[in-house]
């Protein structure tokens, strides 16, 4: 039993000498962490995925809108930090940006779909750049690492006990721990971001404004698990709950005086991708929220062909009651523009084609075939327009 | 870092497809386990017609893929990168002397310029190198191979060749995870109190070896090898490249 | 990718295995005709792994070298309202079918489909007039990618018949495996008939 109470008193001790400090200084320009240490760890194993990221087919390329996210950047974070970092755009349909230890940032398409302007953008590159540069990640990992230990000593201490039924509540509290840090990490990224950025010139209500979009989007949702899950945002969830989120921006900026929002120069560089990035938002299937998005941007005014064109295309896949009198509309009215895309002559000839009306088919796939001569769907349209002429 | 995967099994019309992010530790795990169940070493012979040359191969060795972790008290697994850097170190040392006492040589891989093309090949490989393991490290049923072990990559394998022209392309992982103070005091106590072991460390390597003309695989290990052996020092990083390198088919002798 | 990425994926295919071969067995289709789901028939000409069928998606995986090299899926009888596919994260609101599609959309939700169990950047290259037996169908031809950066190549067959799916659907790595089977698949899809 003496032998027993000494090993416990050792691992006890292990466990807790193990209990590393999350007290760490900001980072510094250029620095790289020593190679003996947990940090250096955490950087490696992001340099290996950065390495695959880099030969990934979900990379957007295109040079102006990289150069585009990456100055806005620089703006916030200042040139010497923004030298440690790398930025990819990457195509992903979901709101978020993510960063990483070693300086690799991740601006998903899906949030540049979302905002509404360039000072929306970088509140939430402002949010990326202050878990960078306060080494979130290495916190993180430490407190993870700290609770986990902690967990495991409540479990042995309950199970040197003979109280199974208590070693769940060790695990339990060390969870909660663990997220509620994340919490406060995201609460200062936040804050300090916001800091940063409109210290760089931009408005500082635009930050609210973000999330609140945000929020009447997913209340738009097709999804009832996902607007259930966001409704009850708990104690297990790593982002500070979205009210006071909002409520904590708006106090904030109410206190500044204004900045500029840059949406002209947002509109220019974005616009031409929005036809994609609403494309790869509908293959999601959630019409609610795809919706939501093309009639704001439709509310914003420019590029209606393709806006047109898009809701058409939500209203055409939803197949709802009422939904294929909507999309021959929009369609129709998209046909009106200049910046209408070829397929919309292609889906107005179905909708035709659907009801009957061969006369109206034939003139719309014509018009198609004229402008997508090379589309890979021409043999198809063309075996019809042969049939039926 | 501000995700979390999500997990996500899929699956299309039967044949099980993954996503990106999964249940990363989980399967890790059932790794471990998997592979502790399993012999030591494990060696797929091919099946393809092979003939050994019988000397002066030369073999690229493609960009190894090695981590060393420091294994957590609670089992959390903590890359060092010192311990990788050294680990790797070692084991490039060990499998050029190991070679080289064969009339081999062994060059890294050098890019030969056409990039797009060389990562496919990396990741094809990837994909078969899997596919090996399930079937025939983990003999999930495959019955349309029969007992065939005639995995290949094509012949688009020869953009790897390089400026060396190579014969051969040794691809390479290796993982090693050591405990702490604290773990192994754990072991010993959750011993004593009659529960079940704790480990406290383990290294695995996959090999595989690639005719870069017709692009077959010609020979697939794996090895574990258990506590005590550390590649972080020259005898252990010994000791797991004689494991995953047994069988080898260039290796003189054993032709 | 990466070790992890390696392992997972080894594993994965490992626990579906062993998930599939406790429910049913993986067994071998050997070449001649065979008829699938008393609703389609093809004649075969290689040894081919048959996965069981999965009676949510109407489908039937197939495989001759593993199924991250090549897989062949046979689809028969997807009523209305029917996903092509299943993914066990419920908050995804998954892409079903419609009876009411032309075939050009039939095309569309089998490529938006295969983008839920990791297929990206999805593209259609070919589309061209076919017959599945006596109904008139589609054959198609699609790139994409997979997360690791692997790219795909992929064809298929669909037709629509009594407002129900018929769909056999093919896809390996663009790299050898595609080349390697696809007069096989071609002959396949030739010889496919609705029953």
């Amino acid at each position: 039993m003496i032998r027993l109470k000494t090993l416990f008193f050792g691992a006890t001790m292990a466990l807790l000498s193990a209990c590393a400090s999350t007290n760490v200084d900001p980072i510094e320009v250029g620095a790289r962490p020593d190679k003996t240490t947990d940090e250096a760890g955490l950087w490696q194993q992001m340099d290996e995925y950065e390495k695959d990221l880099r030969a990934s087919a979900l990379l957007e390329r295109d040079p102006a809108l990289n150069a585009y996210v990456r100055s806005v950047v620089c703006d916030i974070a200042g040139e010497e930090y923004c030298n440690d970092m790398r930025i990819y755009v990457v195509k992903r349909p979901y709101f978020n940006a993510t960063m990483a230890p070693n300086g690799l940032m991740e601006v998903w398409t899906g949030l540049l779909l979302r905002a509404e302007n360039e000072a929306q953008v970088a509140f939430v590159l402002g949010h990326e750049f202050t878990h960078y540069k306060n080494r979130h990640s290495l916190k993180n990992w430490r407190a993870q690492r700290n609770a986990s230990n902690a967990g495991l000593l409540l479990t042995i201490g309950a199970a040197a006990a003979g109280a199974g039924a208590a070693s769940d509540l060790g695990g339990l509290v060390a969870l909660s721990a663990l997220y509620g840090y994340g919490r406060d990490l995201e609460r200062e990224a936040d804050e300090e971001g916001f800091d940063y950025v409109t210290a760089a010139g931009y408005e500082g209500r635009e930050a609210a404004a973000l999330w609140q979009s945000l929020m009447d989007e997913i209340a738009t949702s097709d999804s009832r698990r996902k607007k259930r899950r966001v409704a009850r945002a708990s104690i297990f969830s790593s982002h500070p709950l979205t009210k006071e989120r909002i409520a904590t921006l708006q106090d904030k900026a109410n206190q500044m005086p204004g900045g500029v929002t840059n949406e002209a120069r947002y509109v220019e560089m974005t616009g031409r991708f929005l036809d994609e990035w609403l494309d790869a938002d509908l293959v999601r299937r959630d019409y609610g929220e795809n919706l939501f998005l093309v009639n704001k941007l439709i509310a914003r005014g420019d590029r209606l062909g393709t806006l047109y064109f898009r809701r058409a295309e939500a209203y055409r896949q939803r197949r709802g009651e009422g939904d294929d009198v909507k999309a021959i509309e929009d369609y129709t009215k998209a046909a009106t523009y200049e910046d209408a895309p070829a397929k919309t002559w292609r889906y107005i000839g179905d909708s035709y084609r659907r009801k009957g009306n061969v006369d109206g088919a034939l003139s719309a796939y014509q018009t198609y075939l004229e402008k997508a001569p090379n589309s890979p769907d021409r043999a198809v349209v063309q075996l019809f327009i042969d049939q039926n002429s | 870092m501000g995700t979390v995967g999500q997990v996500h099994r899929q699956i299309v019309a039967g044949a099980l497809v993954m996503k990106h992010l999964l249940f990363k530790s989980f399967i890790a795990g059932a790794m471990l386990i998997m592979m502790s169940a399993c012999v030591s070493t494990r060696t797929v012979a091919t099946t393809n017609e092979f003939k050994a040359l019988e000397k002066d191969a030369i073999i690229v060795l493609m960009e190894p893929d090695v981590q060393l972790s420091f294994l957590r008290a609670a089992g959390m697994r903590e890359v060092r990168a010192d311990w990788t850097e050294t680990g790797r170190a070692n084991i490039l040392k060990q499998i050029e002397t190991s070679l080289a006492a064969s009339d081999h040589t062994i060059v890294e891989f050098q890019s030969g310029g056409d990039v797009a093309r060389e990562n496919q090949l990396i990741r094809l490989h990837e994909a078969v190198g899997s596919t090996i393991l399930t079937h025939r490290i983990f003999r999930a049923p495959l019955p349309s191979k029969k007992n065939k072990n005639d995995w290949s990559l094509g012949p688009g394998v020869q953009v790897l060749k390089g400026e060396n022209n190579a014969d051969y392309a040794l691809f390479l992982y290796a993982r090693g995870a050591y405990a702490s103070a604290g773990r192994q005091a754990l072991g010993v106590l959750v011993a004593v109190a009659g529960g079940g072991a704790i480990g406290t460390g383990d290294q695995q390597a996959f090999a595989s070896l690639v005719d870069l003309n017709s692009g077959d695989v010609v020979w697939f290990n794996v090895a574990m090898t258990g506590q005590g052996t550390d590649m972080r020092k020259e005898e252990g990083s010994a000791s797991l490249v004689k494991a995953i390198l047994k069988g080898f088919p260039l290796r003189g002798e054993d032709k | 990718m990466t070790f992890s990425t390696f392992c997972r994926r080894a594993g994965v295919a490992l626990l579906g295995a062993l998930f599939l071969t406790s429910c049913a067995s993986v067994t071998a289709l050997e070449p001649g005709p065979y008829t699938y789901d008393k609703a389609m028939t093809i004649q075969v000409g290689e040894t081919w792994t048959k996965y069981p069928r999965v009676n949510r998606t109407k489908s039937q995986g197939l495989t001759i070298d593993g199924s991250a090299l090549n897989t062949l899926s046979l689809t028969a009888k997807l009523k209305a309202g029917a996903p092509l596919i299943y993914t066990l994260d419920r908050e995804k609101i998954l892409p079903v079918f419609g009876s009411d599609m032309l075939l050009g959309e039939v095309a569309e939700f089998t490529l938006d489909s295969l983008s839920f169990i990791g297929m990206q950047n999805t593209t259609l290259t070919e589309l061209t007039p076919d017959q599945f037996g006596d109904v008139e169908a589609v054959r198609f031809t699609f790139t994409g990618d997979v997360a690791s950066g692997l790219s795909y190549q992929g064809m298929a067959k669909a037709a629509i018949h009594d407002e129900q799916l018929y769909l056999i659907l093919y896809y390996a790595p663009a790299e050898y495996y595609y080349g390697l089977h696809e007069q096989e698949v071609q002959t396949i899809m030739d010889s496919a008939t609705i029953l």
